[in-house]
């Protein structure tokens, strides 16, 4: 590989390197990740006759546009390193290493060389040897990294919004963030106590805190939201710190204090006796759910864009002033979001829409020091359902 | 070349459709389903209601086979959330995975793919519907067979629920109160009913997509007069038997002609649809008695005071012949109660109208007439 210019991106605040690279060695370097990364493998399919113009082309020796990447390891600083350095990094690190553009083109590149390995023809060695253009981003964060995903891949796109921000966080999958402990469902696996979540879940609240709202996004809106959130990038990037990782602590912190102050009450059996099984029975079961995580992300997201709260750990301050819940108190809390949840299902033309709005503002009257529910949970648990209604139904 | 779509493949409620290049989108379900049964009676039709929520799945049974299921009423916003109280219901579960099946198969008959944005890769069926669409899955041993428009249940229409528009860019106006029950129990039209495809066409392509009160008010009353013309050719039948019975006195042959006369005015076969030729609930006629009868004190200056049906047929005369002199904002807020009471009536009376039951008391009706 040899790198050829490395310049530096205002916007994100990282390194832009251009490289060239043969094609054999483009796979050494790619391979591990493409095929054992559940989103990088995907082959997403389209024309027939598209793929193979593309492998005729390649073939013919066409030079086919950059493929761009992002080295998420924070291993070298791309400022004072040499071209050797960063090379030599790229090639050590490259299990830290995500394709940001160019996922299709290099899942063709390897299919193409497995055909002429079958093939056994002279055309193999040929091309091997030809040359690809690569950039990569050095000394970028996850935020810089998805908002370049996003702008790169303006055209038809083959991983949905929600995909390429799962494929970016994967290796926060199974691992703990300080006690959170994060799960993959897919591996069969369940977010059994209470500081365990399902992965999938906190990708949806973080994509709510990042664009404020607990609905689904379009990459449009999305990265409207990134490119405006300059402090934050620039806050983040500076200090080095994971948003992901204070988004999943905060929650953690709200469910576990939360689960301890209520301790082993539950719901009013009566509830229980007239409408059977509730939305959750326990502060985890309510609060680990995804329609809850994704309001909790949103109605952070706003509250810190309001400047009523000013970051993270402000939030878990507040939690956490939160001294004690008696019994009664406690079971009322867990009934009353029950109520609201059940109200909801009844009532609205999409549920788990109605559900999100609702911990929307659950959180917002929890966390607002000029709300009449500030840091008073039966409360908020009753007002949040009153908000809903009078914006939705008029009442 | 327009796109055609065809169901690839299916494991673990995921749907992946392929078009003729080979492009890829799926459909990837939320619901824990079984497999699909296969069963040649097994069918399904679209439906469309407003404002339908995704809690509203109902099961369809037959009025007059109320010990078996019939079918399905099962909004599309149910297939795409396991948030509503039947999402781990087995028997719904299988019902919306056969239901899936079939709407499936023929995917180009059923969906829209055109507004399916180009770059999407996963879709929901509420982008190729919409939202206020609901699935009417049915077993037509028990309810037999729906295909044909207007045999599909009378009283849907009551209900909210309207065979879906084929015209896209029509709103859909009609709006009843929620229904609470999780049953509902359906009725046909009576064999004795003809131009039921006219009729369907009022009720389902113009009563459901018109706003103005008014309009809607005559659309119910024409389905009240086409019954009513069924009601005069029956009526010239049953005196032309009895005039040709031998026996009868000038007398009686006198009371008959003059019933020809009485029976060809519209009020007068109005009164014989309602008391002679169906039996409707007491209550559904206590409630177009009363709207009747408020529209009259709050907007006729008439002492004389009329029973039912004479009441209605005093409104739409009243409405029809004097609408210029009238209050509009009091004509449409008395109006529309009646409407409302009209629309839970119609079906009762469609589905109930019998040519035999006026046959039986025809005697009886001569005897008070004479």
């Amino acid at each position: 590989m040899k790198i050829l210019s490395k310049l530096f991106d205002q916007k994100i605040s990282a390194y832009n390197v251009l490289a060239e690279i043969e094609v054999a060695e483009y796979e050494t370097l790619i391979k591990e990740i493409v095929y054992s990364n559940e989103f990088q493998r995907r082959r997403v399919r389209s024309s027939k006759s598209v793929y193979s113009l593309l492998k005729s082309d390649l073939l013919e020796g066409c030079v086919i546009p950059s493929i761009f990447l992002a080295l998420t390891s924070d291993e070298i600083d791309a400022e004072d390193a040499s071209f050797d350095d960063i090379s030599d990094v790229l090639v050590r690190k490259k299990s830290d290493l995500v394709i940001l553009d160019g996922l299709q083109r290099t899942l063709n590149i390897l299919e193409l060389l497995e055909d002429l390995r079958e093939r056994q023809g002279d055309e193999l060695e040929r091309f091997e040897k030809s040359t690809l253009r690569l950039e990569f981003y050095v000394g970028i964060n996850r935020i810089g990294i998805l908002y370049r995903m996003l702008t790169l891949n303006t055209g038809q796109t083959p991983m949905s919004l929600r995909q390429q921000i799962e494929m970016l966080y994967l290796d926060y999958a199974d691992r703990k963030i300080a006690d959170v402990l994060i799960v993959k469902e897919a591996d069969g696996k369940t977010a059994k106590e209470v500081n365990e979540y399902i992965f999938k879940d906190l990708i949806e609240g973080y994509l709510a805190y990042l664009e404020k709202s607990p609905l689904p996004i379009d990459r449009g809106r999305l990265l409207e939201d990134i490119a405006a959130i300059d402090k934050l990038s620039k806050k983040n990037q500076a200090a080095d710190i994971d948003l992901f990782e204070q988004f999943c602590t905060s929650l953690n912190t709200f469910v576990s204090h939360v689960n301890s102050l209520c301790g082993d009450s539950g719901v009013d059996p009566k509830f229980l006796k007239d409408h059977g099984k509730p939305f959750g029975e326990s502060v985890p079961e309510i609060f680990k759910r995804s329609q809850s995580i994704a309001g909790y992300g949103a109605a952070l997201g706003r509250l810190i864009d309001m400047e009523v709260v000013s970051d993270f750990a402000s939030a878990n301050i507040l939690t956490e002033s939160i001294l004690e819940l008696d019994e009664e108190e406690s079971a009322m809390f867990l009934t009353n979001v029950n109520e609201s949840l059940l109200w909801l299902k009844t009532h609205s033309k999409k549920i788990g829409n109605a559900q999100r709005e609702y911990f929307v503002w659950f959180f917002r009257e929890f966390f607002n020091p000029d709300s009449d529910s500030f840091k008073d949970l039966v409360l908020a648990a009753e007002s949040a359902l009153n908000k809903y209604k009078s914006l939705n139904f008029g009442d | 070349m327009d796109t055609s779509w065809t169901l690839k493949s299916y494991s673990n409620a995921k749907y992946i459709f392929e078009d003729q290049n080979d492009k890829r989108i799926l459909f990837d379900c939320p619901l824990d389903l079984p497999d699909a049964v296969d069963n040649e009676n097994y069918h399904i039709r679209l439906l469309e209601k407003s404002g339908v929520i995704e809690n509203d799945t109902r099961i369809v049974r037959c009025r007059n086979r109320k010990e078996v299921v019939g079918g399905w009423l099962i909004p599309l916003l149910a297939l795409e959330s396991s948030e509503h109280s039947k999402s781990e219901d087995d028997h719904f579960l299988l019902v919306a995975s056969t239901a899936l099946s079939i709407l499936f198969a023929k995917p180009m008959e059923y969906l829209n793919f055109e507004t399916l944005k180009g770059s999407d890769e996963n879709f929901l069926l509420t982008d190729l519907l919409n939202e206020d669409v609901v699935l009417f899955f049915y077993d037509a041993s028990v309810l037999g067979n729906l295909s044909i428009d207007h045999n599909l249940p009378v009283n849907f229409i009551s209900m909210g629920y309207v065979l879906r528009s084929q015209a896209r860019n029509r709103d859909l106006k009609l709006s009843v109160p929620p229904i609470s029950e999780s049953t509902v129990y359906v009725n046909f039209y009576s064999e004795d009913v003809t131009s039921t495809d006219l009729i369907f066409e009022i009720l389902h392509n113009n009563y459901a997509y018109q706003e103005n009160v008014v309009l809607r008010f005559f659309l119910l009353y024409q389905v009240l007069e086409l019954m009513s013309d069924i009601v005069l050719d029956h009526e010239y039948r049953l005196v032309s038997k009895e005039l040709s019975k031998n026996s009868l006195s000038l007398d009686e042959i006198r009371t008959n002609i003059d019933k020809i006369n009485k029976n060809s005015k519209l009020g007068r076969r109005i009164n014989l649809l309602f008391r002679n030729y169906c039996d409707v609930d007491s209550e559904l006629r206590l409630n177009l008695d009363s709207a009747c009868n408020d529209f009259r004190d709050a907007l006729i200056d008439d002492d004389q005071s009329k029973v039912f049906p004479e009441n209605l047929y005093s409104v739409r005369n009243t409405v029809f012949h004097g609408y210029a002199s009238l209050d509009p904002g009091l004509v449409e807020e008395k109006l529309e109660a009646i409407v409302q009471a009209l629309l839970g009536i119609t079906p009762a009376l469609l589905s109930s109208f019998s040519l035999e039951r006026r046959s039986k008391n025809f005697h009886q009706d001569n005897a008070l007439d004479s």
